[in-house]
């Protein structure tokens, strides 16, 4: 009797522990889109099958040994085998097997090209944030749009990526949008850009149905902050997703040229960073254009408050592990006055 | 030096620690894997153990990001080559000429060198530690993360350095226990007859002289990168970082089945001892270890599907990866069968060996469905596989592992490991193992990578890391136990019988411990399950007298007369020589000459190792 109260107190608190996390932003099961929820089906297949392999095996063995258990000092018949026995289980396993294989090479394929009005985005991974360069857009004119760490895309819109990598192997995964594809290192063409066409160039086609924002993260070691290479996806409505396209590509501009930070933000800065409209025009680190409409600060690793991002101008180091623009931006490399300045200029940026 | 005892016509032999230096026994050589290899085990566990603890909490500080990297991948490697590798090893010598009658393997000083090299190797491969840091590249140390551009420390050259050394001990092995399972068995002992670990022993063995030579050349190749300023890796120059993939692979899933059938093997001696039934179906599960260790070779590319590799190879590598869930069903049904209508006696290693059946099952259905590339592609990388391949490794292989430890222990060291701490450390490792491993399950299709030194705690993933640190200290405890219970052990003065679990195979036939020679007679082979004929009769339904006494634990007087290699400390000298040349291209001193750097413990090294074998060639053979 107590022992089943035990059991129920024991479930129902394992129950809460689950359901009381808040929520499951990386979940593969609650899911959106045609490649996410298919693979969530086939795995479901799968479980489904394995679990009945599991309590069917499971329970035979555990039967076994406590039928069989020695009593006294007995001696059981030496039996040696049956082949037909044997017959039956490579078969069976065998057929079971195919139940699964042929939904699944039906998905690779499916999922193998993508669909003709698919939009074309690049993704560039870098040591630890991520580069989103619009190509085509169809009937919305994104080409030339580049931003990082917070992806749009349309609901209801197939969207081809073109994965490369600037540096090592990243994985680009959004888990409820799709499984995971490795952005490979490629060589650069003479213009000093990723060869996009190259063979370990690879591709990955993701749709998002319903608008919302999702989470993302690396998944293949990349160096000492690949648990911090994270990303936004945002599943915009289209109009809404027009209009960011429109507002990100319209320029921003300087600050007066006597605000406090002007002079590092136009020398330091830039020569990492760009910013549509201005002369800041570096590659080395993320495009700030519109900054301030980020939800999220150093690949979403932060929530993009001024507090947040002051700390980083401060001390990025500090706050991201190994990152490259520490290199350059140590603590005390800027004055109070100026972190002040432009984290004000930054998150003005809209 | 301790004492030397040698005239003239007579073996030498030695005593205290100068017999374990020189020794070529190859129950000695077992003995020392097995301790070697368990210390290796802990420190890999220790290792871990700091990674569960900063994953025990979201956004936990404990270590950096760049000691976890260190961390994890030490632990990967430290397990895989010098744990598990190793530990089946030590079985190989403990048991494969004890079960096929043989008095020693085929060259015993190969072992010997086998074994020294193993042990510098591990050093080697650890060195990083002193050096301001190890490996941090993950243990399968993808491309190009491995560059000395993304990995600037020593630490990764150590790995490669490390790795080529312990290849060369694994290869030496695998090529004298093949040899030995060839040419050494007694009479009568056929290839149907032999024992099951015996013949995962064979299967292996040949695994392992077909995937040690790829990942050497992988290795060099990340070496001369690395040292050379080679660009085999550097895409920049034309370098693939997918062919390391391929090339790691190649070698890394037949790998898996050279960890996993060994334990395999263990786990099928241990059922019908402990049923005192006959393994089911012997043949059905011979072949299918051999089905595996052939198709082994088909499935590397299952690691790489999100590689891009294209629909037509992903679907090959499925059907490839699916079919070889086959012949592991049939060993785990075999298994079963060989319960059914047994006398099933519930020792120790029972308790291991059925643990090894209940989580192996698990391990192989979780296998099956990243087999499938579309559902593959939300569990790669990911925590699922961490869960997947720790019941198949740590369920499977350490599980089949201890289960022979305490089936043999008493055999080669002549006492009895205590039941009651045995299972003790059963039950810790059982229960922690679930605990830790089965969480991650969840964990990973909820979305956490694996390699993550923190996660946020939005992610909804802290209350099963908890749980997963709670277990992995559970089985950290469990192994406390076992420790304990090799302590008492030694102290004790009880001493085991030579067939304590009334056994089925030939070494069960001699006193315990094994006297050196082990068959005072070369013994003639008559059935499969020999031991057990000569006991209880070919019969289907025996009675359970024996026909013969046990056989003790006194050694039958001594048998002068049987001629034993002689020991001998050149394996040592050639293997440390070895290690040092190895190990010293990246030591200063260098001495600069023609232009060149070069490393002087390398050479010291090389003339060590030159000495070491040109004593070993001429070293004075007795008899
Ligand atoms: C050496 C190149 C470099 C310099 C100089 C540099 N940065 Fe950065 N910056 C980076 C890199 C690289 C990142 C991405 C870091 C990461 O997330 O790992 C970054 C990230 C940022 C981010 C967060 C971007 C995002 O998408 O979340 C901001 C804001 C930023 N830098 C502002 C500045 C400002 C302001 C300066 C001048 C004071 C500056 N940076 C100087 C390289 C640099
Ligand atoms: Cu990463
Ligand atoms: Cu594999």
């Amino acid at each position: 009797m107590s022992r089943r109260l035990l059991l129920i107190v024991g479930l129902s608190l394992l129950m809460t522990a689950i359901s009381c996390t808040p929520s499951h932003p990386q979940s593969t099961f609650d899911v959106t889109g045609p490649i996410a929820s298919g693979q969530r089906d086939l795995f479901s297949l799968m479980f489904w099958l394995a679990a009945v392999v599991f309590v069917l095996v499971e329970g035979i063995f555990i039967y076994v040994i406590f039928r069989y258990r020695r009593k006294g000092n007995e001696m059981p018949a030496q039996h040696h085998g049956n082949t037909r026995m044997e017959i039956a289980w490579t078969i069976a396993p065998a057929l079971l097997l195919v139940v699964v294989m042929v939904p699944t090479i039906q998905k690779i394929f499916e999922n193998a090209s993508p669909p003709d009005n698919s939009y074309e985005i690049a993704v560039i991974g870098h040591q630890w944030w991520w580069e989103f360069e619009y190509l085509d857009c169809g009937p919305v004119d994104c080409a030339g749009l580049v931003t990082a760490n917070e992806l749009h895309i349309p609901a209801g819109q197939p969207v081809n990526f073109t994965l490369v990598s600037e540096d090592v192997i990243h994985a680009f995964w959004v888990p409820k949008i799709g499984g995971k594809r490795d952005a490979l290192p490629v060589p650069k063409n003479s213009d000093g850009k990723l060869d996009l066409v190259h063979q370990r160039a690879n591709q990955l086609w993701l749709q998002g149905d319903v608008p919302g924002e999702y989470y993302g993260q690396c998944a293949e070691l990349c160096g000492v902050s690949h648990a911090n290479m994270r990303l936004r996806v945002h599943v915009d409505e289209p109009d809404t997703f027009a209009q960011w396209v429109s507002n990100q590509k319209s320029p921003n501009s300087l600050p007066s040229s006597t605000n406090p930070g002007y002079e590092k933000l136009t020398t330091l800065c830039a020569a990492c960073h760009a910013i549509t409209g201005t002369t800041l025009t570096g590659v080395i680190g993320p495009d700030l254009s519109h900054y301030g409409n980020r939800g999220t600060l150093a690949s979403a690793m932060f929530d993009n408050t001024p507090e947040n991002l002051k700390e980083w101008l401060r001390d990025p180091g500090g706050m991201k592990p190994g990152n490259i623009m520490a290199g350059s931006v140590k603590p005390g490399t800027l004055s109070e006055e100026e972190i002040e300045a432009l984290a004000d200029y930054l998150l003005g940026l809209r | 030096m301790a004492t030397v005892a040698h005239t003239a016509g007579e073996p030498r032999s030695y005593s205290g620690i100068w017999s374990w230096i020189t020794t070529v026994d190859h129950k000695q050589i077992g003995t020392l894997y097995l301790f070697t290899a368990l210390i290796f085990f802990f420190i890999a566990g220790t290792e871990i153990l700091i990674v569960r603890s900063q994953l025990a909490r979201p956004d936990h500080g404990l270590i950096s990001a760049d000691l976890y990297n260190q961390l994890m991948t030490m632990h990967g490697i430290s397990m895989i080559f010098l744990g598990v590798m190793p530990l089946s090893v030590a079985f190989f010598n403990w048991i494969v000429p004890l079960q096929i009658g043989a008095r020693d393997v085929a060259f015993p000083r190969l072992n010997a060198l086998s074994y020294w090299v193993f042990l510098f190797g591990g050093i080697l491969l650890n060195l990083g530690w002193f050096t301001g840091g190890a490996a941090d590249a993950g243990w399968f140390a993808y491309a190009n993360l491995t560059s000395t551009t993304y990995s600037p420390g020593d630490g990764v050259t150590f790995f490669a350095l490390g790795l080529l050394v312990l290849g060369v001990s694994s290869l030496a092995g695998a090529l004298n226990f093949t040899v030995t399972i060839i040419n050494m068995r007694a009479p009568g002992m056929s290839l149907m007859r032999l024992p099951l670990f015996t013949w995962m022993a064979f299967v292996t063995g040949i695994l392992l002289v077909f995937a040690m030579p790829v990942i050497t050349i992988g290795l060099v190749e990340i070496f001369f990168d690395r040292y050379l300023g080679a660009n085999f890796f550097n895409v920049a120059a034309g370098g693939d970082v997918i062919l390391w993939q391929h090339v790691f692979w190649v070698f890394g899933h037949p790998e898996v089945y050279i960890l996993i059938l060994p334990a395999m093997g263990i786990v099928s001696e241990i059922l019908p001892t402990f049923s005192r039934k006959p393994l089911y179906g012997y043949s059905f599960v011979v072949f299918s270890g051999i089905v595996i260790g052939f198709m082994g070779w088909t499935v590397w590319s299952h690691h790489m599907f999100s590689t891009g590799m294209g629909a037509v190879a992903d679907s090959a590598f499925t059907v490839t990866t699916m079919l070889i869930a086959v012949p592991t069903g049939v060993k785990i049904f075999n298994w079963i069968a060989t319960l059914w209508g047994g006398s099933i006696d519930f020792k120790t290693p029972m308790y291991f060996a059925l643990g090894f059946i209940a989580l192996f099952i698990i391990g192989g259905l979780s296998g099956v469905s990243h087999a499938s590339p579309p559902s593959d592609l939300q569990q790669q990388d990911t925590y699922y596989i961490v869960a997947h391949f720790h019941y198949v490794l740590f369920g499977g292989a350490i599980f089949g592992i201890f289960a022979g430890i305490y089936y043999w222990y008493p055999k080669l060291l002549g006492r009895h490991l205590k039941e009651g701490l045995g299972k003790a450390h059963f039950w810790f490792m059982f229960i922690g193992m679930n605990l830790a491993f089965g969480p991650m399950h969840w964990v990973g299709m909820d979305g956490m990578p694996r390699r993550v030194y923190t996660y946020p705690t939005e992610m909804g993933w802290d209350f099963w890391n908890l749980v997963a640190t709670v277990g992995a200290f559970t089985m950290a405890i469990s192994f406390l136990f076992f420790i304990y219970n090799v302590i008492v052990t030694a102290r004790s003065k009880e001493k085991a019988l030579g067939d304590p679990w009334d056994a089925r195979t030939i070494e069960w036939s001699i006193p315990s411990p094994v006297p050196h020679y082990n068959f005072a007679e070369i013994p003639t082979i008559k059935a499969r399950d020999d031991w057990w004929v000569t006991k209880y009769g070919p019969e289907e339904h025996p009675t359970n007298e024996s026909a013969v006494s046990d056989p003790g634990n006194e050694d039958e007087g001594d048998h002068h007369d049987i001629h034993m290699p002689d020991p001998s400390y050149f394996p040592l000298v050639s293997a440390l020589g070895l290690a040092l040349m190895m190990g010293g291209l990246v030591f200063p001193p260098f001495l600069q000459m023609f232009g060149l750097d070069i490393p002087i413990i390398s050479v010291v090294g090389g003339v060590i190792l030159l000495i070491g074998t040109y004593g070993w060639a001429f070293e004075p053979v007795n008899g």
